[in-house]
């Protein structure tokens, strides 16, 4: 009922949301582009495939699929101080040198039979492991930007728009990631496992993993938080913009949690984190990967975010104009 | 050397050059016909960067030979490589000029600059290359190196300058094209007796020379031909090292979503090698965007 109410109020209004909406960029000039922006599916209809449609009708090919309307607010100013300031941290935390003084060391919990069941004895081994997590913190990080925003946003679906705007929500996302797992590495200064193998037979005193800036730097684990954090981006934004549809969407999901189980899983094996590092790693990206995406998504939603206050509209009536409310 | 050895390789030296100078200042580039040479494309992406760009086929290259100035920016996880070039011709397709850029890695900090020259099928570089680096040192000479060998902290930081030319040749042959690549380097500053990581070749140096061939085959794709996925090969090979044969191989992957904006990416992993480097020593040095912009 609430939803027909607004649609039927929304009948009148439908030029202003259109352009609140960001259905039609800057550039949309054709007049087809504003009135079906009030459709409230996301997408797959022509209504909305129409509203980026004065995009450069680029479409090589007959098979082109719908185009992309953003549907959510603007990346703000305010959005970008949060974006450096967080970049600002998570770089001064990779510079700075871990606390002399450790808060935490050795295994907690279940750490220590983690770690007695799932580290190889051979050092190549471990360091085959470490290149693997390294690539799918890799992939993770790129994912959302390369895969999701440029290759399925921009290019197959056709909106530039969507795709600046997802960019700039994971370099948000990531930047608040980096600097809490930054911060918290510097000021916890946990030594990592493979720590008390330095200066024995295993691991000489002056290999680089020995060094104090690599040395303690176990809590939490970075490739973990960053490729959570991916995974959730990844999540997100296929289901809030169906970037893909059914079922594609769900398996792009479903590939980015494999991606990053396995490479916090790998930073165990490797010896370089304990689990409780990764645990907490996994934690705080989903926690971030979701958080902030959704503060996009849930503060401008058309819908939803409209219909969450009160709404006074005049509408015709009998002998006159009335009033209507929602809320 | 002979003196006639020499002759005939100047002579051939010239005509290249000379060949590469009319191509660089023809009117039109060879096989492209300009849809819709109108200016200026500016500095940041504009409407028409929406989709594929349908007027891709107009890009930097489709108006006269002119002085310009040019620049790439390369980001990814974790890298940053700006680059300006300027020179004389089209930019990014023929033209003459110079190259510069900072390096910045995890790795550390240096620069190159250098001539370049690129033609329809050919591109060429000369020019050094400084490199400091933040972890690894020189090393001392094994024949066979460790990851643990490398990554010590024992020994001064590795600073070195390399001279370096590079040379591509592009084939097309069936639906894709073939790339050939060849290039050598001088490394210099390496203390005499001792080894060094070449951090962009990510092998490891008994200096001053090592070459590189690539070979690189790649499905060419799309409405206007800008997409690129195919096979590469590497083979590198340091003459004062024996047994130091390097073989890499992987995809090369090259998606142009605009004519200012490109995904790239490279995986090519060892196959034969010396050393038990692992990823380090493996050239999975690019995934990411590549970002192009020219005056006009």
């Amino acid at each position: 009922m609430r939803k027909a109410l607004a649609a039927v109020l929304l009948v009148l209004p439908t030029r202003a949301v259109a352009a609140e909406s960001g259905g039609a960029d800057a550039t949309s000039t054709s007049p087809q582009a504003v009135a079906p922006a009030i459709q409230p599916a996301p997408i797959q209809g022509a209504s909305v495939a129409s509203v980026e449609s004065s995009a450069p009708s680029s479409a090589p090919s007959s098979a082109q699929p719908s185009a992309l309307a953003w549907r959510w607010g603007r990346f703000s100013a305010a959005d970008y101080v949060v974006t450096g300031t967080g970049a600002g941290i998570t770089l001064a935390a990779a510079i700075i040198r871990p606390r002399a003084q450790h808060s935490l060391s050795g295994g907690v919990w279940f750490d220590e039979n983690v770690r007695g069941a799932v580290r190889p004895s051979s050092l190549s081994t471990r360091y085959i492991f470490r290149d693997i997590s390294d690539v799918g913190v890799s992939f993770a990080v790129t994912w959302p930007f390369i895969a999701d925003a440029l290759t399925i946003a921009w290019w197959y679906r056709g909106s530039r728009r969507v795709a600046q705007e997802m960019s700039l929500i994971n370099l948000e996302t990531l930047a608040v990631a980096g600097a809490i797992q930054g911060a918290t590495n510097v000021l916890v200064s946990r030594e990592r496992p493979y720590g008390r193998n330095c200066g024995t037979s295993q691991l000489p005193s002056d290999a680089l993993d020995c060094e104090g800036s690599v040395h303690y730097r176990s809590f939490f684990s970075g490739h973990s938080a960053f490729s959570f954090t991916g995974a959730a981006l990844v999540c997100i934004h296929h289901f809030k913009n169906e970037l893909l549809g059914p079922p594609w969407d769900a398996l792009s999901c479903a590939g980015g949690y494999t991606v990053a189980t396995t490479t916090a899983a790998f930073r165990v094996v490797s010896d370089v984190h304990y689990a409780s590092d990764v645990l907490t790693g996994a934690l705080v990206g989903t926690l971030v990967g979701y958080g902030v995406p959704l503060l996009h998504y849930r503060e401008n939603e058309a819908g939803s975010a409209r219909s969450s206050r009160l709404q006074l509209r005049l509408v015709p009536a009998q002998g006159g104009l009335g009033v209507l409310g929602i809320f | 050397m002979s003196r006639s050895t020499l002759a005939v390789t100047l002579r051939f030296a010239g005509a290249l050059l000379l060949a590469a100078l009319g191509e660089v200042r023809a009117e039109q580039p060879a096989g492209e016909r300009n849809p819709d040479p109108t200016p200026p494309l500016g500095l940041l992406p504009t409407s028409d960067d929406a989709l594929v760009d349908p007027r891709m086929a107009r890009s930097w290259a489709s108006a006269p030979p002119r002085a310009f100035l040019a620049t790439t920016v390369d980001v990814g996880f974790i890298y940053l490589r700006p680059r300006v070039s300027f020179g004389y011709g089209r930019p990014f397709t023929s033209w003459l000029g110079a190259d510069a850029n900072p390096i910045v890695s995890r790795g550390g900090l240096g620069g190159y600059a250098g001539a370049r020259l690129e033609i329809p099928h050919l591109d060429l570089r000369i020019g050094p290359r400084f490199f400091s680096a933040f972890e690894h040192t020189y090393l001392q000479p094994k024949p066979s190196y460790s990851r643990l060998d490398l990554e010590t902290s024992t020994g001064a930081r590795a600073q070195t300058l390399t001279f370096e030319a590079e040379l591509d040749l592009w084939l097309r042959i069936g639906p894709g094209r073939a790339l050939l690549r060849g290039s050598g380097s001088y490394i210099t500053g390496v203390p005499d007796g001792l080894s060094v990581f070449e951090e962009t070749l990510r092998v490891i140096v008994d200096a001053p020379l090592v070459w590189r061939a690539r070979l690189a085959y790649v499905f060419v794709f799309g409405a206007y031909q800008q997409h690129s996925i195919g096979p590469a090969l590497d083979i590198l090979d340091v003459p004062k090292r024996e047994d130091s044969r390097t073989l890499r191989f992987g995809p090369m992957l090259r998606l142009g979503l605009s004519r200012r904006v490109e995904v790239r990416g490279s995986f090519l992993t060892t196959l034969v090698s010396p050393d038990r480097i692992g990823l380090v020593g493996g050239d999975f040095t690019e995934l990411g965007v590549r970002y192009s912009w020219a005056t006009e």
